[in-house]
C-alpha cells in the first residue's frame, strides 16, 4: 500500500474563455517566481488534467501551495472539483463533461511576511467515480464570494500537489 | 451629487485590489471588510464635502472651470500630497 503524488504547476494549467486566473512570472531578487493569480471580487478557475495511474481507493486530496500578492491577513476560500471519463467504457462526450460537486477549504494567512508561502488540502470526496487509469480534470477556484473568503488582493497559486492511496 | 450606489462601490472596492500595487504601495493591511467600510467612508467623504471643496474656489474661477476639472485637480493635489510618485512634476527631474 503506497500513496502516489502528482504535481501540477501553474504554467500546467488550462483555462476557459472567461474567469481565469491571471498566470504571472515575478524576477524575485534571485530567482523566478511564478504563479496562477486569483482574484478578490471575481471567482476564477484553472483545470489540471491528469491520468489516475493506479488510482486504488479513497478520496483524493489536493494540496494547494499559495501566497498573497498583498494581504498579511484574512482567509481564502478554495474550492476543488474532479470530471472523471473511464475511457472505452464511458460514453460521455469528453468536450461537454461536467465536474462533479466541488469540496472547498478556508485557509488563514498566518501573518508576519505578506507573501509568506502558505499550503492547505482539500479532500475530493466527490470522487465522479474515479477508478484507475481514469482521465480526470481537477478545478481549482477561489470563492471570494463566500463569506469566509477575507483576505484582500489576489491570493498566487504557485503549484497543486495530488495524493491518493494506490490501494 | 449623490454617494456611489453599492454597486459602484463594490467596483471600486475590487479594482482597488487589482491595481494596489500601482499605487506604490506593498501591503495592504486588514480583511476586505475593512476596506470596503474604507471605500464607503472615502465616499461619503467625497459626497459630504463637496460643496466644502466648490466653495473654498475663489467667486471667478469657481465659475471658470467646470466641475470634472475641479475634480481632477483636487486629485492631482491629494496624490502630490500622499503618493508623489504616482503624480511627479518634470521640474522633479
Amino acid at each position: 500500500m503506497g500513496t502516489i503524488y502528482l504535481e501540477r504547476r501553474p504554467e500546467q494549467a488550462q483555462f476557459l474563455a472567461s474567469a481565469f486566473p491571471e498566470y504571472m512570472k515575478v524576477n524575485g531578487t534571485n530567482m523566478p517566481a511564478s504563479g496562477l493569480k486569483y482574484d478578490a471580487s471575481s471567482s476564477e478557475a484553472a483545470h489540471f488534467r491528469f491520468v489516475a495511474t493506479n488510482y486504488g481507493s479513497g478520496n483524493l486530496t489536493a494540496e494547494l501551495f499559495w501566497y498573497a500578492d498583498t494581504a498579511s491577513s484574512g482567509a481564502v476560500v478554495w474550492e476543488g472539483a474532479l470530471s472523471v471519463i473511464t475511457p472505452n467504457t464511458d460514453s460521455q462526450d469528453v468536450e461537454t463533461d461536467a465536474y462533479a460537486t466541488a469540496n472547498t477549504v478556508a485557509d488563514t494567512h498566518l501573518g508576519t511576511t505578506g507573501q509568506r508561502l502558505h499550503s492547505c488540502s482539500i479532500t475530493l470526496s466527490n470522487l465522479d467515480s474515479l477508478a484507475a487509469g481514469d482521465e480526470v480534470s481537477l478545478r481549482i477556484a477561489r470563492l471570494p464570494a463566500d463569506a469566509g473568503d477575507t483576505m484582500t488582493g489576489d491570493a498566487i497559486l504557485t503549484a497543486v500537489r495530488l495524493s491518493y492511496s494506490d490501494s | 451629487m449623490a454617494v456611489m450606489t453599492d454597486e459602484e462601490r463594490r467596483r471600486v472596492h475590487a479594482q482597488f485590489m487589482r491595481v494596489f500595487r500601482r499605487f506604490g504601495l506593498n501591503s495592504l493591511p486588514g480583511n476586505k471588510a475593512d476596506l470596503r467600510i474604507l471605500v464607503n467612508a472615502a465616499d461619503d467623504f467625497a459626497d459630504q464635502h463637496a460643496s466644502t471643496y466648490n466653495q473654498m474656489i475663489p467667486a471667478a474661477q469657481r465659475s471658470l472651470f467646470d466641475n470634472d476639472t475641479k475634480a481632477a485637480v483636487l486629485c492631482a493635489v491629494i496624490l502630490r500630497r500622499r503618493l508623489p510618485e504616482l503624480f511627479r512634476a518634470e521640474e522633479d527631474g
